[in-house]
């Protein structure tokens, strides 16, 4: 027999684990760039917190509900570990919810601030790997694999 | 029937694949390794995205509680030229006083949107970034010293911030650009550099500092009123807190306004001082008892007696809830030694009249008898419909060629109110803002050419449509060359009739290429260099310009001696006045012109005095300039005095 129910089952729990490998990595590729270069002004480079800090500063967001939804930008990390954890602790449908919000999250300040002259690499680089977050993360959340023990 | 896993088991090995086998059997084989390796994996791993986590709300603590500002004054100010030097206009921005943000920052946005649209700059231009703008801040030395509590002045000790400009690279829009080509020394703006072009010294320069909510920012508003303050004839502390001026609004936009005016005309600057916007106008407030003593000491406690008439007001809204208001007619009396003067501003127009007083009528009469005072009487209002400032309908060339209009004719001002806990302020930088800019917003770019081009000199487009209409010639198009539109301009002059007393009513002196000739006849002055093409006269254009000689002076033996043979552009100090004793000596001039000279070349000092010292605005400066100002005045003194004239 070329591929019974425990071939079956060995292959499932390997993808689910590079499945878990993969979103992890991304996850971290993602956040890695939110701290890359996002703006340029004059020689200076700031990452998306940076940005962030900065728009809230100069009362780009205006007032109200914004500026506060804005400062919790600084929790994406958080976020991130948060799905990490999920991760290692075999909550795979949490991991990946939590992953996703992250990669949209990410992906939306990405597609804002690259539409603002002086945006820089980072913001592209966090708008590539949030997509793939998204996937990775839609994958985890809804793809039916084993991950073993 | 394979059951659908739920993901948060995880690991859960009772499903059996697709295909329906017994789960059971084959899940103990399953297993690759043995389940004590994999919990202790998974158990690492739980560690590793704890720490993670840990990490993760560390770091979004600290940065949701970091503090706007720096820690200190001097790093406030160190944030503030490091931005400088990094050409970093969001951290300049950044490091100001939390007030002056906002306001800074809608300002910059409007403006780059207004000059965008009439094409003053390229639609590429970036305030983030603007290129063509090479900064650079050098050895910054500073000292703190304490104002008032939260507020401290930075005064530079040392440091220097040279810039260079690169024109090609600047983000000039087109018709700025076309002003450049078409000016007569238009090649020395291809590039403005050089180690000394835009070098300033802050040795010297006071900043103040204040402190917000923990952390410190460098204040533009507050700066700029210490600077004021130390320029003073009379020392004024530092206000304290009790001495601060509160804001107090009115009810409505019309009433802030109105109350505004009148406390301006009549004097009253701690009203003026109350209505402006807490936050915006917090420094007028910190320093009104400053402005209200130095008020009080030039015109008295009571005020001016001036009075506002009439004053119809229109209100329209402005953008994020604030109003413009503007006066669509506003008379104002000021009583003067003659009589009373009175401007009226009404239909985009300001007039003046002027009137004599009775008393002042008969002094005239008493003097000078009754046939000079009946004169006097007969032009009652002899400057009223003369003497005004209109936009493009009416006489004057339109306002908005005059970069700063509401220098010109305050009263055409539009007012920007804000409401502040139910009670309306006067907006004063954004007063100020739309009262200078906003008159050019709506130019068409056709328009803004015309207006470029007469800012940058060019006077044929800074006659008024009525002169054209007077000489019977078409306005200069814009598809003219400079020299094309000055001899079109000279044409005109040449046909305006005799008695044309100008679009002002008291004679016309709107070009720096007219003049009269001996019969008081309009001419055209040759200025020497524009040539005039035939093609847009129909008579020699040559003929225009009447001989030099007509307008000359009676030649002056002194002349010679600010104008050496040898190709020199002007002879030295030392070289005048031995030239000038020359002539005394020869008896061909006098000799007040030699101590009239000497008088005045006491300032020629001022050169020898090195230039780090003349722009640093120090009190060695201060001193220098003092003296010569002084012995030059003692000297004017002198030769002043009747006796002198008696001595010469």
């Amino acid at each position: 027999m070329a591929a019974g129910p425990e071939a079956w089952q060995v292959a499932s729990v390997g993808a689910g684990r590079v499945l878990e490998v993969v979103v992890a990595v991304v996850l971290a590729a993602a956040v890695a760039a939110t701290f890359a270069p996002w703006h340029r002004s004059g020689v200076v480079d700031r990452s998306s917190y940076e940005v962030v800090r900065s728009a809230v500063r100069l009362g780009v967001l205006g007032e109200g509900a914004q500026p506060a939804v804005a400062r919790l930008w600084t929790f994406v990390p958080l976020g991130a570990a948060g799905a990490l954890l999920a991760l290692a602790r075999g909550r795979r449908r949490a991991a990946g919810v939590l992953a996703s919000l992250v990669g949209l999250s990410i992906g939306a300040l990405a597609v804002v601030v690259r539409s603002v002259p002086g945006a820089a690499w980072g913001a592209s680089v966090a708008l590539v790997a949030a997509a793939g977050l998204v996937i990775a993360a839609a994958a985890v959340t809804f793809v039916d694999l084993e991950v073993g023990p | 029937m394979t059951e659908v896993q739920d993901p948060e088991e995880g690991a859960r090995r009772d499903d059996p694949p697709a295909g329906g086998m017994d789960a059971p059997e084959a899940v103990p084989e399953v297993a690759p390794e043995p389940a004590s390796d994999g919990g202790r994996r998974r158990a690492t791993l739980t560690a590793l995205a704890g720490l993670a986590v840990a990490g993760a709300v560390a770091f979004g603590v600290a940065s949701l509680g970091a503090s706007d500002g720096a820690a200190t004054p001097e790093e406030a100010v160190e944030a503030f030229f490091a931005a400088i030097d990094a050409e970093d206009a969001i951290g300049v921005v950044e490091s100001l006083d939390p007030n002056e943000r906002e306001i800074l920052r809608t300002s910059l946005e409007q403006t780059q949107a207004d000059a965008e649209e009439i094409e003053v700059v390229d639609p590429a231009l970036d305030l983030r970034d603007v290129r063509g703008v090479e900064l650079q801040v050098t050895d910054l030395t500073m000292r703190a010293s304490p104002l008032a509590s939260g507020v401290e002045a930075v005064d530079l000790t040392g440091g220097t911030v040279s810039a260079a400009a690169d024109l090609e690279r600047l983000p000039l829009g087109s018709v700025v650009r076309e002003v450049i080509d078409r000016s007569e020394d238009g090649e020395d703006w291809e590039r403005i550099e050089g180690p000394d072009d835009g070098r300033i010294d802050l040795d010297g320069v006071r900043l103040v500092t204040v402190q917000r909510d923990g952390g410190w920012h460098v204040s533009l508003l507050h700066s700029g009123a210490e600077a004021i303050r130390a320029d003073l004839d009379t020392a004024h502390p530092y206000p304290t807190p009790e001495e601060a001026i509160a804001p107090s609004g009115a009810e409505s936009p019309e009433a802030a306004v109105r109350e505004g005016v009148e406390a301006a005309v009549t004097g009253d600057i701690a009203r003026l001082v109350e209505l402006a916007a807490p936050g915006e106008g917090e420094v007028l407030h910190t320093y009104g008892s400053i402005l209200v003593a130095e008020a009080e000491e030039s015109w008295g406690a009571d005020g001016l007696d001036n009075e506002v008439t009439e004053l119809d007001l229109a209100v329209s809204d402005g953008p994020d809830g604030r109003k413009l208001v503007s006066a669509e007619r506003l008379v104002v009396t000021f009583p003067s030694e003659v009589g009373t003067q009175s401007v009226t501003h009404a239909d985009d127009c300001t007039s003046w009249e002027y009137t004599y007083s009775e008393e002042y009528l008969d002094e005239i009469e008493a003097e000078y008898g009754a046939e000079e005072a009946a004169w006097y009487r007969e032009e009652q209002g002899y400057f009223l419909d003369r003497d005004r400032w209109c936009d493009a309908a009416a006489a004057l060339p339109s306002q908005e060629q005059f970069p700063f209009g509401v220098l010109v004719d305050p009263w055409s001002s539009t007012i920007v109110v804000e409401e502040h806990g139910g009670r309306w302020y006067v907006s004063p930088t954004r007063s100020l803002l739309e009262s200078t800019v906003g008159p050019y917003r709506g130019l068409g770019a056709d328009e803004m050419r015309r207006t470029a081009r007469a800012i940058g000199g060019e006077w044929a487009y800074a006659q008024p449509d009525a002169v054209w209409e007077a000489c019977g010639l078409e306005p200069p198009g814009l598809e003219l060359s400079r020299s094309e539109a000055e001899a079109l301009a000279n044409r005109c002059y040449e046909q305006l009739p005799d008695d044309y007393e100008g679009p002002f009513g008291y004679g016309w002196y709107g070009s720096p290429y007219l003049g009269f000739d001996d019969d008081e006849e309009h001419v055209a002055i040759d200025d020497g260099f524009e040539e005039l093409p035939e093609d847009l006269s129909e008579e020699p254009v040559d003929d225009l310009s009447p001989p030099a000689e007509t307008y000359l002076e009676e030649e002056n033996p002194a002349d010679q001696c600010w104008w050496p043979a040898e190709g020199r552009n002007e002879a030295t100090p030392e070289e005048v006045e031995a030239c000038l004793s020359d002539l005394v000596a020869s008896g061909q001039l006098r000799q007040r012109v030699l101590d009239e000279y000497r008088c005045d070349a006491i300032y020629y000092e001022l050169d020898d005095v090195p230039a780090e010292v003349r722009e640093s605005g120090s009190a060695e400066w201060d001193a220098i300039y003092d003296d010569v100002v002084q012995r030059s005045e003692a000297c004017w003194d002198v030769i002043s005095d009747e006796s002198y004239d008696l001595e010469d």
